[in-house]
């Protein structure tokens, strides 16, 4: 007889009732990146990714994306990669003659909690990389069937 | 067409950076959820936004079910002059909404 201790016994219970979450793997989110720049060394670079610390549902999260412009010259492209969301692309903005800058406010949707990671192109066609964790309560797959 | 709503400031310094908002009705759905009844929702979203000042482009946005419910978007342009500022939005049956306000420049 196998003498279970109680917290192993609810770990067990615990792994039996919770789905496991479906979720990419990194060479799928590295993957989906080179599928929108092309396969091109990527640089830590000074983006900032306005996220709340803790979204109570994955539904809808608010992002801010902004990268400062002024050392780098004007920014082409910004990809949103989501690493732990089935599909881990979330949206690409691309940044006309009309901008004013290199901004975009949108709600996202999150599987887990998970690292959120921008990727933007500049004018000379290099990338720049920066990501923020954020704290997901409830994800976006896993709610109760509705519209939110 | 699909209800919108946008909000662009109607008048504007030349030079001065106005913040655009726009937002559609739109489902989004991801492909991952349920029905009551239990039948999968097929994906549904809408594909490529796009806002236009003047005939040329602000910004153009892709979108993928990673994008909220009622897909939000904030952005800035520099006003130059008076002129339109049109957004569009294409879903995945090419369904087409578009909407534009005016933006006056003193």
């Amino acid at each position: 007889m196998i003498a279970l201790s109680r917290r192993e016994t609810l770990l067990g219970l615990a792994a039996t009732f919770l789905p496991l979450p479906v979720s990419a793997t990194p060479s799928e989110v590295a993957e989906s990146i080179v599928s929108v720049f092309g396969d091109r060394p990527i640089a830590e670079g000074p983006i900032k990714l306005e996220l709340p610390a803790l979204a109570e549902t994955g539904n809808s999260v608010p992002l801010t994306v902004s990268c400062e412009t002024q050392a780098f010259g004007r920014v082409r492209r910004l990809a949103v990669f989501a690493e732990m969301n089935p599909r881990p692309m979330v949206c690409v903005a691309s940044f006309g003659p009309m901008a004013a800058d290199a901004r975009i406010t949108t709600n996202i949707r999150l599987a887990s909690t998970q690292d959120v990671v921008c990727v933007a192109e500049l004018e000379d066609g290099k990338l720049i990389t920066s990501r923020q964790s954020v704290r997901v309560v409830v994800g976006a797959c896993t709610t109760l069937p509705g519209r939110y | 067409m699909r209800n919108t709503r946008i909000r662009v400031p109607e008048t504007a310094a030349a030079g001065d950076i106005v913040e655009i908002r726009a937002m559609i009705m739109h489902p989004m759905d991801n492909g991952f959820t349920y029905t009551t009844q239990g039948t999968l929702i097929p994906v549904d979203i809408v594909t490529d936004f796009t806002c236009t000042y003047l005939d040329e482009e602000v910004v153009h946005v892709r979108l993928e079910p990673g994008i909220s419910a009622n897909p939000y978007f904030s952005f800035r342009l520099r006003a130059l002059r008076t002129g339109k500022v049109e957004f569009a939005w294409v879903d995945q049956h090419g369904e087409k909404t578009v909407a534009e306000a005016l933006l006056t420049v003193k």
